[in-house]
């Protein structure tokens, strides 16, 4: 199943698309996602608050990025060769 | 001596509210020995007895490939703990009985299952059999709702029962297929015969082993020596060379499809609350046609409401401005003072400043889009269309925040790992337009297409998206190649938003937009004055801002604009607000600039604006993320393809008469 997943996500599947076309529940994706990425398989991409400390322009602006709720999962390996 | 509960499960799941109903007030936060991951403790009183509750970091699985996750692990593996309380989601079951498997597999017989969020679980229309569930995986399944305190009681007699050697568990154990059985009893039959035959779970250890954990293989290595290690080592890759896949993915997939089948004996969905309305919503949102027409549906209303509410208010504040300065005018004796503080500043700095309601309002419709959950819809159908467009998958969140602002955005593509990557999203990273150009394109739309302002205000966000596809393309193909990166979006719940946040963010920004009319804008009115009123007043083609212009006016004709573009444009590079204020300043008001101007102008001067050069902050971000080369290539580039668009759209638009 996990294997499927990752299959699935690499060929640009999003999670509603794996949900239907695995016929279970779009949380259970959600949930393969974080198990394929505690395994290092998918990297949770983030913006983080970082670059608002380092932004040259901290001292004039308070906050104008724009906010971006969800989480973004970039495959990081895939194949036996990699792995290894 | 006190006997030791452990809590374990996923993060999110209840695990806290379920450690402090257990332990009530009596707590103590430290850190694990060695590392800086929290460790919280309490005491649990219950039936006469007491015990250590300890609560285990958040963790999905025990692979070992995180301080948390390694913290966990050894805890369990070492049998710190006399009762281990495996607290999952019953809403997520498949990914919290993930971590249930591995925990059983390491031969714990003391786990009792805390089936958390029952409530939830049913009113999404998932129905759980735990007798059913109990049985089959031979430990204790409690069902809570740990909120409400549902179950408490329950857990805390089962947890005695445990402690004490009441409960007969005989857990489940995870099979793989038969060629990864026949491995494990391969590596198992190795290891019999060591010491960590009497300290660990074999099975467990073969299990490891297959899936080549840092930590087991040291281990291993220790008692079993390299040559025994190597000969298990290159069974395993003979293995992962059948499957095509690493074993670690192999026996994970395995483990989940092991649980997926469990779960078809215990768990029951109700079709009609299977599919919530969120589920029903995102299906229509992040639909590939359907969603982007709903994108430009919604964005086209948020336009129109901006507009409707703003413009009245915008007029009022310009009208106070002007008469602020008439009223001003007469008070100064010193001519020159008089100019620079009715023509320059109030005039420059007014002109700006009065958009103020309209950058409010945006800023607050799109917080209430982005706390209800829309744009990270709107982001999903945006980033459907950039993968077909050779944007690699990191990049999707620069340029999201490139609509706030293309400073930190350029900045973001440090998170990309190759070159490639960065260097694309970098140099499209200012064809997105900020908040900065969100103000010229509301000033000119509001000013010159009255009842079609939000018409024309998207066309100009699709026409500046669609070139940054487009060049994105262009780069990926002929400018810097290299693998793409395939990724997915989790989008975020659909919620009612908190309009004290709403409010409070969008002020956040809305002032930034102050501060810059104070600061960035008044220093550029001031310079524009003085350069349009030496060493001559402007109108007798004498002043030095006439003469910059004039040597830019027969580039700026062919797009059908003059030296007063010209000079607005060179300054915009500061920031791009100064477009508005040169105006302002030059003109002296709105209504002077509508009649100086035909709409074909109008339009062509949003779209040069919007895709031109970018402000001198997003060069300098791009010389400092990359080099002077590509920072200069953008600004070239740019240049070329805002003067393309230019010339094509005036010559386009005179020749259908507009």
């Amino acid at each position: 199943m996990l294997e499927r997943i990752l299959r699935l996500i690499e060929e640009g599947k999003s999670v509603e698309e794996i949900s239907r076309e695995l016929s279970i529940p779009r949380e259970e994706v959600e949930g393969a996602l974080k198990i394929l990425e505690s395994m290092g398989y998918l990297e949770k991409v983030e913006a983080g608050s970082s670059l608002c400390e380092t932004c040259p322009l901290r001292a004039v602006c308070p906050g104008s990025c724009f906010r971006f709720k969800g989480k973004v999962y970039l495959v990081l390996k895939s194949d036996v060769s990699e792995q290894r | 001596m006190m006997k030791v509960i452990a809590l374990a499960g996923n993060p999110n799941v209840g695990k806290t509210t379920i450690f402090n109903a257990l332990t009530g007030m009596r707590q103590h936060v430290g850190n694990w020995p060695g590392v800086t991951v929290e460790k919280k403790e309490g005491i649990l009183e219950h039936r006469g007895e007491r015990f250590l509750v300890v609560d285990l970091p958040g963790i999905y699985s025990l692979t070992a490939h995180s301080i948390d996750e390694l913290v966990a692990r050894d805890f369990l593996l070492k049998g710190s703990a006399d009762v281990v309380v495996n607290v999952i989601d019953a809403t997520a079951l498949m990914r919290n009985l993930f971590l249930t498997m591995e925990i059983l597999e390491m031969g714990l017989k003391n786990v009792i299952i805390a089936l958390n969020k029952i409530d939830l679980a049913e009113k999404r229309g998932i129905l759980i059999n735990v007798k059913k569930m109990e049985e089959i995986f031979g430990v204790p399944v409690i069902p809570l709702n740990a909120k409400e305190g549902i179950g408490i009681d329950e857990l805390k007699d089962k947890i005695v029962q445990m402690a004490r050697g009441e409960v007969h568990a005989s857990p489940i154990i995870p099979r793989y297929d038969p060629e990864v059985e026949r491995e494990i009893r391969h590596i198992e039959e190795a290891l019999r015969d060591t010491e960590l035959a009497q300290n660990y779970n074999l099975r467990w250890l073969a299990v490891k082993l297959l899936q080549r954990d840092d930590g087991v293989i040291k281990l291993v290595l220790r008692h079993l020596g390299k040559d025994k290690l190597d000969e298990i080592m290159g069974h395993i890759a003979e293995v992962e060379e059948r499957y095509k896949r690493a074993m670690d993915l192999i026996i994970a997939s395995q483990k989940y499809e092991f649980i997926d089948d469990l779960m078809h004996r215990f768990v029951r969905y109700t079709h009609e609350q299977g599919e919530t309305l969120s589920d029903q919503l995102d299906r229509f949102l992040t639909h590939p046609v359907y969603g982007i027409l709903a994108l430009f549906g919604v964005f086209y209303l948020l336009f129109k409401f901006v507009f409707a509410f703003g413009l009245p208010l915008q007029e009022m504040l310009d009208e106070a401005f002007s008469n602020f300065g008439e009223w001003l005018a007469p008070q100064i004796a010193n001519e020159t003072l008089r100019g620079l503080v009715v023509d320059g500043i109030i005039a420059g700095v007014g002109s700006v400043l009065s958009f103020f309601p309209l950058v409010f309002l945006l800023f607050l419709a799109m917080s209430i889009l982005e706390d209800i959950g829309y744009m990270a819809r709107a982001a999903t159908v945006m980033e459907r269309i950039m993968r077909k467009f050779g944007l690699p998958g990191k990049s999707f969140i620069p340029l999201v925040l490139a609509f706030g602002c293309n400073v930190p955005a350029v900045m973001a593509t440090r998170t990309l790992d190759e070159e490639r990557d960065r260097v694309i999203t970098m140099l499209v990273n200012p064809l997105i337009p900020c908040s900065a150009r969100l103000s010229v394109i509301s000033f000119l739309a509001g000013a010159f297409f009255p009842g079609n302002q939000a018409l024309v205000a998207v066309s100009i966000y699709a026409v500046a998206i669609l070139l940054a596809l487009l060049m994105a393309w262009v780069f990926s193909r002929f400018v810097v190649r290299g693998e793409e990166s395939p990724f997915i979006i989790e989008l975020p719940e659909y919620l009612v938003p908190s309009w004290k946040t709403v409010f409070l963010h969008s002020w956040e920004r809305s002032k930034e937009f102050i501060k810059k009319a104070g600061t960035i804008i008044l220093l550029g009115s001031v310079v524009i004055w003085y350069l349009s009123s030496y060493p001559v007043e402007i109108g007798s083609g004498g002043s030095y801002a006439e003469r910059l212009g004039a040597f830019f006016e027969p580039y700026m004709r062919l797009m059908g604009l003059d030296w007063k573009a010209a000079v607005s444009l060179l300054f915009g590079i500061i920031a791009k607000e100064n477009v508005i204020s040169t105006y302002g300043v030059i003109y002296g008001s709105v209504d002077e600039i509508v009649n100086a101007m035909s709409p074909l102008q109008a339009y062509v001067l949003a779209l040069v604006t919007t895709l031109y050069v970018p402000c001198i902050a997003t060069i300098g971000a791009v010389r400092a993320e990359s080099n002077w080369k590509w920072a200069l290539f953008t600004v070239v580039y740019m240049i070329a393809l805002a003067s393309i668009v230019g010339i094509l759209a005036w010559n386009v638009g005179v020749a259908l008469g507009l």
